[in-house]
Formats: C-alpha cells, sequence, structure tokens
C-alpha cells in the first residue's frame, strides 16, 4: 500500500499544500480538483522531484520520501516530452531496461511482445514525432512497464487527445494495470475518465 | 489617412533606397577589400625576392591550425563543463552574475586581456609567485608560446561557449530531465541523449566563427607568442610586411590564409539558418526545476569546474585590476603625450562606431526585406549571400593583410599623414560589422513582423515611420551595436600594429610598445584606463543612447 502521510509542501508563503491518502497495490485513482489545487504537485512529491517539507511517504511500511526518483517504486508519465525525440520509438522503450539502450535477446523478446501487446508493433522503427499522442503515450507505457516499477504516476497523460484516442488510450492502461498488477495513479480533468478506468476518485479541494 | 481594410496590406518595407542604399554599401565593401587583397598578391606575387621558405612556411601554417583547433576545442570542453555546472546551480542571482561577469571578456580589448592573463601566468605572474612558495627554483610552466596562446583565446571564446550552451542546456525541457533521472541515465549517456541533442545544431556555426576568429588571431599571437616558432599566418604576414618588407612572402602567407578561411567562411554560409543570432540566450529559467540529490563527486566536480573557470577567466580579470592601481598611475595621468593618445583613440572610436552603425543599420534593413519573405527567387538567394559575405568577409580577410593591401593600393594618392587613419576606421568598420548586423538584425526582423501589417493598415510609411514607429523601437539595439562597436574599435591592435608610430598612436599600441620594453606597469596602468573608457563609452552609447531597456 502506498501511504501519503501528512506530507506538506509549499511554492510561496501564499500556495501550500498539505495531502493525506492512501491507496492498495494494483488499485486505480484519479486524482481530480480545479486547477492550481497540486494535482501535479502530489505527483512530483510522490515521485520525488519535489522535496516534503515533513511528512512521510510508504510503500508497504517502507518509507521512500528520503530516496531519489530512480530509486522509488514509480515511473511516470507525463503529458509532453515523454519520449526523446532523436530516438526510436524501440530506443526509447529500451531505456526502460538499460539506461543505455543496448538490450540483450531475451529483453529484445520482451520489448517486442510489449509493442505487440499494446498493437504499437509497426512504430517500433519510428520518432515520437512521426506517430500520435496517444501512440506515444503506449510507448511510454511500454518504457515504464520494462522498468518493473510498481506504481505508475500519469499527470495528464490524455487530456490533449481528442475522445476516441483518450477512451483507447485509457482502455489499453487499464487492460495493461490490471494484468501487471501496477498501481495507477492518474491527473484527469474529466469526469468519464474515471468511469472509463472504473477507478476511485480523489478530490483535492 | 488609414487605408481600407480591403486594400492588400503589404508585409513589406515600402522603400526601396534602404535595399538599393544597402546594397551600395555591401558592394564597396566588398569591392575595398578585393581590390586591396588583389593588390597586394599582385604586387607581392610579382616581387620575387623572399626570406621564407616553402617548410618556414608549411611550418607557420601547422602552428596556426594547431593552435586554432585546440583553443576551439579546449574552450568548447571548457564550455560545456562550466554549462553543465551552470544549470545545475539553483540561484537565479549567482547564475545572472557569473553570466555577467563572464561577458566583460566580450568587450575587453584583446591588447588589455594579455596583460591580465600575463599577470596571471607570465614570469611574474601569479602562479609563478606561488611556484616560488612552494620552493621551485625555476617556473614550471613554459608561459610564451602554444600554451600562452590557448589559455588567452579560451579566456576570449569560453564564456561565448558557456553562454550558449547553458542556453541549450536550460532549455532541455523538463520532463526530458525527470525521465532521465526515473530511468537512471547519467554520465555520458545523459550528454549523448540529453545535452547533446541540444548543442548540435548549432556547433558547426559555432565552431566555425571562433576557428576563424583563433586562425586569424593577431595582437594575443603577438604578445603572447614568444618567438618565430609560434608564430601564426596573420603575425608572420605582419612580420613580413613590417620588418622585412617582404611583400612576396606577406602574398604567399596572405593567399593560404585567405583560401582556408573562405572555405571555412563558405561551409559557415551553408550553417546561416541556424544563426547564433537567432538562439535564444537565456538567463533565468522561471520554471523551478527540481532538485537534484547531488553525490559528493559530483559536488567535488562542480567545485572544481568553478574553480577552473575563474582562474582562466575571472583571476586575469581581477589581476588587471590589481595590477592597474600602481605607483605609475600618476606619473602617467601626468602626462599630456598619454592625454592625445587617448583623444586620438576616441575620435577613431566614435567615427567607427558611427559609420559601423549607420551601414548596419541599413545592411540589416536590405536583409531583413529578403529574409521576411516565405520564398526567394534566385536574385533574392544571391543578393541575401552578397549581405552575407560583405558582412562576413572581414574574418576571413586578416587585418594586417587588409591593411597592407589598402595601403599598396592608395599609396600613391593618399597623403601618408591622414592614410593610416582611414585605414584604421575602415578595418575598426569590418571589424564591428559582423556584430552590430547580428544585433541590429534580430531586432529588426522582430518589429517588421510585429509592426509591418500595423504600419500598412495605418498607412505609416517613409519618414513618419522612421521617426515615429522604427527609430523609438530600435533605439536601444541601435545604443547596445554602437556600444560593442566603440569597445571593439577602441581595443583593437591590428591595422595600428603596422601603421603606428611615434606620430601616430592609439592607446592599444601605446599598450604594446610599453610590454615591448617591458615596461609592466605602465602597461598596466594604461590597460586599467582603457577599459574605464571602454565601459563607460559602453554605458555612454547602450544604457544613455540605447535608453533604460537597452
Amino acid at each position: 500500500m502506498l501511504d501519503v502521510s501528512s506530507i506538506k509542501f509549499k511554492w510561496s508563503n501564499e500556495v501550500k499544500f498539505e495531502f493525506n491518502l492512501q491507496i492498495s497495490q494494483g488499485e486505480i485513482v484519479t486524482i481530480e480538483g480545479p486547477s492550481g489545487i497540486g494535482k501535479s504537485t502530489l505527483i512530483n512529491l510522490i515521485s520525488g522531484f519535489l522535496k516534503p517539507e515533513s511528512g512521510a511517504i510508504f510503500w508497504f511500511n517502507k518509507r521512500i520520501d528520503k530516496l531519489s526518483p530512480r530509486e522509488r517504486p514509480t515511473s511516470t508519465i507525463f503529458q509532453s516530452d515523454n519520449l526523446f525525440e532523436h530516438l526510436s520509438c524501440l530506443h526509447n522503450a529500451s531505456l526502460g531496461i538499460s539506461p543505455r539502450g543496448k538490450l540483450a535477446f531475451k529483453e529484445q523478446e520482451k520489448i517486442n511482445n510489449l509493442f505487440l501487446e499494446l498493437g504499437i508493433n509497426d512504430l517500433k522503427n519510428r520518432k515520437p514525432n512521426e506517430i500520435s499522442g496517444g501512440q506515444q503515450a503506449r510507448v511510454s507505457l511500454v518504457r515504464a512497464l520494462l522498468s518493473k516499477k510498481p506504481i505508475l504516476l500519469l499527470d495528464e497523460p490524455v487530456s490533449s487527445l481528442d475522445q476516441k484516442t483518450r477512451e483507447e488510450t485509457l482502455n489499453v492502461l487499464k487492460k495493461t494495470s490490471k494484468k501487471y498488477k501496477l498501481t495507477l495513479i492518474i491527473v484527469s480533468h474529466h469526469n468519464d475518465d474515471r468511469e472509463l478506468l472504473n477507478a476511485r476518485q480523489i478530490k483535492l479541494t | 489617412m488609414a487605408k481600407s481594410i480591403s486594400q492588400p496590406v503589404t508585409y513589406k518595407y515600402k522603400n526601396k533606397a534602404i535595399d538599393n542604399l544597402g546594397f551600395c554599401i555591401s558592394l564597396i565593401l566588398i569591392s575595398v577589400i578585393i581590390l586591396s587583397i588583389s593588390s597586394l598578391l599582385f604586387v607581392g606575387f610579382g616581387n620575387k625576392d623572399n626570406y621564407l621558405s616553402s617548410g618556414d612556411i608549411f611550418g607557420i601554417l601547422r602552428f596556426t591550425l594547431l593552435q586554432s583547433l585546440l583553443s576551439v576545442f579546449f574552450s568548447a570542453l571548457l564550455g560545456i563543463y562550466v554549462a553543465q555546472i551552470l544549470v545545475s546551480i539553483q540561484s537565479q542571482r549567482f547564475k545572472s552574475f557569473f553570466l555577467s561577469l563572464s561577458s566583460v571578456a566580450f568587450v575587453i580589448p584583446t591588447v588589455v586581456a594579455g596583460i591580465g592573463i600575463i599577470k596571471v601566468w607570465g614570469g611574474n605572474g601569479i602562479i609563478s609567485y606561488f611556484e616560488f612558495i612552494l620552493g621551485a627554483d625555476q617556473n614550471f610552466i613554459n608561459f610564451y608560446g602554444l600554451l600562452g596562446i590557448l589559455l588567452a583565446h579560451i579566456f576570449f571564446n569560453a564564456p561565448l561557449f558557456v553562454r550558449v550552451f547553458y542556453s541549450c542546456f536550460g532549455a532541455i525541457p523538463d520532463n526530458y530531465l525527470k525521465n532521465a533521472e526515473q530511468l537512471n541515465i547519467k554520465g555520458f549517456n545523459y550528454f549523448l541523449l540529453l545535452e547533446w541533442p541540444s548543442i548540435r545544431h548549432i556547433l558547426p556555426l559555432l565552431f566555425g566563427v571562433i576557428f576563424l576568429q583563433c586562425f586569424s588571431s593577431f595582437s594575443l599571437i603577438l604578445m603572447l607568442g614568444g618567438g618565430p616558432s609560434s608564430s601564426t599566418l596573420e603575425v608572420a604576414i605582419y612580420t613580413a610586411v613590417r620588418y622585412d618588407f617582404d611583400l612576396n612572402s606577406a602574398a604567399i602567407l596572405a593567399f593560404i590564409q585567405l583560401a582556408i578561411c573562405l572555405i571555412v567562411l563558405i561551409v559557415l554560409d551553408f550553417f546561416q539558418n541556424n544563426k547564433i543570432s537567432h538562439i535564444k540566450i537565456k538567463t533565468t529559467f522561471p520554471y523551478k526545476r527540481w532538485v537534484q540529490n547531488k553525490s559528493f563527486r559530483k559536488i567535488f566536480s562542480n567545485i572544481f569546474g568553478m574553480i577552473l573557470y575563474s582562474l582562466l577567466i575571472f583571476l586575469p580579470l581581477l589581476m588587471l585590476i590589481i595590477s592597474g592601481l600602481n605607483v605609475e598611475i600618476i606619473n602617467i595621468l601626468l602626462n599630456s603625450k598619454i592625454y592625445f593618445v587617448f583623444l586620438d583613440s576616441i575620435a577613431i572610436s566614435l567615427i567607427s562606431t558611427f559609420i559601423t552603425v549607420i551601414i548596419s543599420w541599413f545592411v540589416a534593413e536590405a536583409r531583413t526585406n529578403i529574409i521576411i519573405q516565405n520564398e526567394l527567387d534566385y536574385v533574392q538567394f544571391f543578393k541575401l549571400k552578397f549581405y552575407n559575405i560583405s558582412i562576413l568577409l572581414y574574418l576571413a580577410v586578416p587585418a594586417i593583410v587588409l591593411g597592407t593591401g589598402l595601403f599598396v593600393l592608395f599609396k600613391g594618392f593618399l597623403s601618408y599623414s591622414y592614410f593610416p587613419f582611414l585605414i584604421l576606421i575602415f578595418s575598426n568598420v569590418m571589424l564591428c560589422l559582423p556584430f552590430s548586423v547580428n544585433i541590429i538584425q534580430s531586432k529588426s526582423i522582430y518589429l517588421r513582423k510585429k509592426h509591418g501589417r500595423l504600419c500598412s493598415l495605418l498607412g505609416i510609411s517613409g519618414l513618419n515611420r522612421f521617426l515615429t514607429i522604427d527609430f523609438p523601437s530600435m533605439r536601444s539595439v541601435l545604443g547596445f551595436a554602437a556600444g560593442i562597436s566603440a569597445c571593439l574599435s577602441l581595443g583593437d591592435l591590428s591595422v595600428i600594429a603596422l601603421f603606428g608610430s611615434q606620430d601616430f598612436q592609439t592607446i592599444p599600441w601605446l599598450i604594446f610598445q610599453y610590454l615591448s620594453s617591458y615596461r609592466l606597469k605602465e602597461a598596466a596602468c594604461v590597460s586599467l584606463l582603457l577599459i574605464i573608457l571602454c565601459f563607460s563609452l559602453f554605458y555612454f552609447f547602450s544604457r544613455i543612447l540605447g535608453g533604460e531597456n537597452a
């Protein structure tokens, strides 16, 4: 279980946040609320890109808020700039296994299977700017799955997509998270995202 | 009266006079340069007596290429290293201060910087002082020669690399950095995946310009070269003309230098689309970047990098001020002859600045007329290339070659009493033109796109447009260009090295004379006064004439 316990953070004296929440393993939750309420701040605090002033974050009773982002059990998909533009989709995904992007035969096979599974097998050699936003999200998902981190944080990954692509991408996310028992925390502005994902709502006020 | 909306809105600046004037200016500049070079080559190749063997020439060429390539390489290396450190530092105030201080190297005259570098690394410099304290009987560092030249070129070029690379690294999307952290991408992989793609597009142009500057570097080599074994083509031409009057060797050396520089220039023109002036040099990044945990190794590396940079860039500046404040400054200030040298230099600088800014504006506007068009026909394409060449040609044509060529060309027509004065102004204008045009150009394109339609709609054109719209908007960049031009003109020691005498002196020439007679204290004092003068002129032009927004 992910336990965010009395985490406090402030951008300035006027903009302060405090978060308390618990999320079970394999659960899908949507973080909702008006702009400026701290949805992305929460994602950045869990993933370690922001340091809280006080409080603690636990993953199965192990304190993780002192760890660096690379040591935490989290991977993140952002709204944009998830893939390095000068690398092919395959190379981008392979960074989930090896920072150098060099793979053993078994690892290559694993990537191929994931590309097949997510329906993007024909995109392997394309560059990110040659594919759609929804496809980019899937390539990012392959990379996140390969990094074997149990918590997947999504900071509005589908908000810029059209309705049809958004639904398709969310369905892929839902299916994949179930299969790989991922804990999914997704920042969303759309009510129907929650319904599509069959997710629990965490509304920030 | 305002035009009706139904009328076609012209996007072009409807002033053909600017086009014609810009073209004529470029034509005159190119013609003078080509004529002067041709006359030198014609007279030189006609004269069969020479002192240099082909082995000597090959040796000079090899050293010139070696020092240029090494200078570019080490400056770029230091630039990348320090830019990486700077990006990782959180304090905006520190970064702003650091970059501003580094910018001093852009405007400081070469001859003055040479003094600062000697005060750090030279025989009686601060480094030898520490060697002496540590018990060394003799200097471990043989400063004069390749090492001195490299240190001087790094002093001038590393700050530019830092600025450009810092801007590029700072523009890497924040999510890329976050992804890299989560995916454990670090070290050389981090450079390859994130930093290299952000700088590779500008490297050819940046390397090319810096290479040309180092390749045709003159005053620094003259001061720090330490003898014939460390002579470059430009210094060898100077020696051949000034001391041996060996025009044949000068012509051969000039021909080689021109050929290499022109090849680089043509390659550079190929990369004109990625103009350095188009790179937005930012010093602040509003987004709050996440704070990385720094390992002990990283902290040590950062401190080492900062110390190294300070030693190479900031310490010479500091030593320049300290060494300039010695008792000799009173004698200098009481010497009336020095005042005349300063007045001559200021007059030359102001005339050069005035001409440079006027020419730059016309050429920039004429170029803008072409650049803002979506599709260019052949005539416009070649016209644009013509403008580019007229601005950049001086990078390929060394000042000494130009000076000698003009001397050969006009020696029968003009009186020698004011001939050096005119050549100096011409070479100053050519020296400042690439910087000045690029400064004005960016703003000109921006304003044309911003105001062009509106002015057409409101029917504002001609002198009315110039006085009410263009000049007030351009004032800040014109002031800045004038400030840079004034500093460059004031501190240049190239053509004056050929024509300088007891009757005709400038401040850089005076400093060089003091240095040649080992009067380092006087040289340091005059250098300090020159810096003060440079900054005063820069302030006057950029802030007072340029306005508050400069």
